[in-house]
């Protein structure tokens, strides 16, 4: 039987002035994946997640998150797609709760906050400046929010960069949980290690174009060898393939 | 609905936390007004008083800046934290956006007028206009021309320095170049010829014909075209160059 295709990207350019952020991507997700997307920085993760959340526009090609186009069905879509970016983008001097009640008002569907306070452990922050966290707590803030609305499809823009070892684990949980709720999610990250172990499949972008795509085994499988780590996946198509000693 | 309501509720919340606004909002023109007014209050100026010229000149004040710093410097500074591209991932209108932006505008504007009314009637014993619904019309509409000129900050500076020091560079000549705090008479004629080109100065007149009672004569006219035209290049360069986000 035919999964489900939730994210379907037809071939997807966008530039910036003279620079091609993204050359040409074509992908699909299916219902309840965990989809990785890994490449160097500056490789266009960030540009082509932003383009599947709505927030960028494609220059060509085509978008389509739960049967609905980014740019014709966008009010529609944004009601059912849980979003975090790379920054933790809030106003300057809100509080945890406040960001929280904010973003709950969005939305026609939403999830208790309670249950979304109680499944970031954010209890102890509520009162606290979010500028104020460590990042580990912001990121789990900002993730937090992205649940709000209890999202069909969640975008992580590397929700753990920066974040010390146990912050990584903690956020790696959340997403673990909200698969096994159901939930499609699409993240960009650098965490080979939880890629291996969390994600169904992967994407590999280098310098705005899918280099590889397949489930962690069949990318390992092309490695010389075909035997190794994520993290050699890494290395050898991301980073030596984009010209950049690691 | 709920959701316009909670985002302005939130922008509101934002600019009582935000010290550099309420400083240049409710502290500066306040301390300016009663210092000003100690000195020369007792002035008269033809048929006006001291404070019939001065209270729409302090007003003014405030005009400038909610556009430049409430408007203008704090969407520099959001813009810059992400805030818009946040809010462009969820379903909230644009338009709400830019409403609760407006909405803090005017109430700093609004806000900022009735302190310095209350000064100038408890500290001074100043009367209140009568023509309050003249002045209220010539205010509102000076109002909407600075929160055009804040969009025009807004869309030229891409960093919080930039709009900062565009704030601080205009905020001398529209203080004390534009009639707002010391009559445009006692100045040498080359700094006269200079506060023409000072949009200030024709908020100022209008708010002080509107004080006056004669926001509907042949005085206004030319301070209203002058700010109308403001108005309409703010708008068309604003919808031009203003982005939400930073690419």
């Amino acid at each position: 039987m035919k999964n489900e295709q939730v994210i379907e990207v037809n071939d997807v350019t966008k530039s910036y002035g003279k620079v091609q952020a993204v050359q040409g991507i074509s992908l699909s997700v299916e219902k309840g994946e965990v989809y990785g997307v890994i490449g160097p920085k500056g490789a266009g993760k960030s540009t082509l997640l932003e383009m599947l959340m709505g927030v960028r526009k494609a220059d060509s090609g085509s978008i389509s998150v739960l049967g609905l186009d980014v740019d014709q069905e966008e009010e529609t879509l944004k009601h059912k797609i849980g979003i975090q970016l790379q920054a933790t983008s809030l106003f300057d001097r809100v509080k945890v709760k406040e960001a929280l009640k904010q973003f709950h008002s969005y939305y026609n569907k939403t999830r208790s906050l309670d249950e979304i306070i109680g499944l970031c452990s954010l209890q102890p922050y509520l009162n606290k400046y979010v500028r104020k966290l460590s990042g580990g707590l912001q990121q789990r803030t900002a993730l937090a929010i992205a649940l709000v609305n209890d999202p069909e499809v969640i975008f992580l823009d590397e929700p753990t960069a920066g974040l010390e070892p146990q912050a990584r684990a903690e956020l790696w949980d959340i997403v673990q949980l909200m698969k096994e709720e159901g939930k499609t999610i699409l993240i960009s990250t650098h965490d080979m290690e939880e890629v291996q172990t969390h994600c169904d499949r992967v994407a590999v972008v280098v310098e705005g174009k899918l280099f590889a795509s397949g489930t962690p085994d069949e990318l390992i499988a092309q490695l010389p060898g075909g035997d190794g780590t994520m993290e050699d996946v890494y290395l050898q198509m991301a980073v030596f393939q984009n010209g950049v000693s690691a | 609905m709920q959701a316009m309501l909670t985002h302005t509720k939130m922008e509101m919340r934002m600019f009582f936390r935000e010290i550099i606004g309420l400083f240049f909002v409710f502290v500066m023109p306040a301390l300016c007004f009663y210092f000003f007014g100690s000195m020369f209050g007792t002035r008269q100026y033809g048929d006006m008083t001291y404070f019939d010229r001065y209270i729409p000149g302090m007003i003014g004040v405030i005009l400038f800046t909610a556009g430049f710093f409430i408007i203008g410097l704090q969407v520099v500074i959001d813009r810059e934290k992400g805030v818009y591209k946040r809010l462009k991932g969820t379903p909230l209108k644009p338009a709400y956006v830019f409403q609760a932006i407006l909405t803090k505008g005017f109430f700093a504007v609004f806000a900022g007028a009735l302190e310095i009314i209350l000064i100038a009637k408890y500290a001074f014993g100043a009367p209140v206009s009568g023509h309050l619904l003249q002045f209220l019309l010539s205010l509102v509409f000076s109002s909407v021309t600075f929160f055009a000129i804040g969009f025009v900050v807004a869309s030229i500076a891409r960093r919080f320095q930039s709009a900062m020091a565009i704030g601080f560079a205009a905020m001398y000549p529209m203080m004390f170049l534009s009639g707002a705090t010391i009559p445009l008479d006692n100045l040498p004629s080359g700094l006269q010829a200079v506060s023409n080109f000072i949009p200030l100065k024709y908020a100022v007149e209008l708010m002080q014909n509107g004080w006056m009672g004669q926001l509907f004569t042949a005085s206004s006219l030319w301070d209203a075209v002058v700010l109308g035209s403001i108005l309409v290049v703010g708008v068309i360069f604003s919808i031009r160059f203003f982005r939400w986000d930073t690419e």
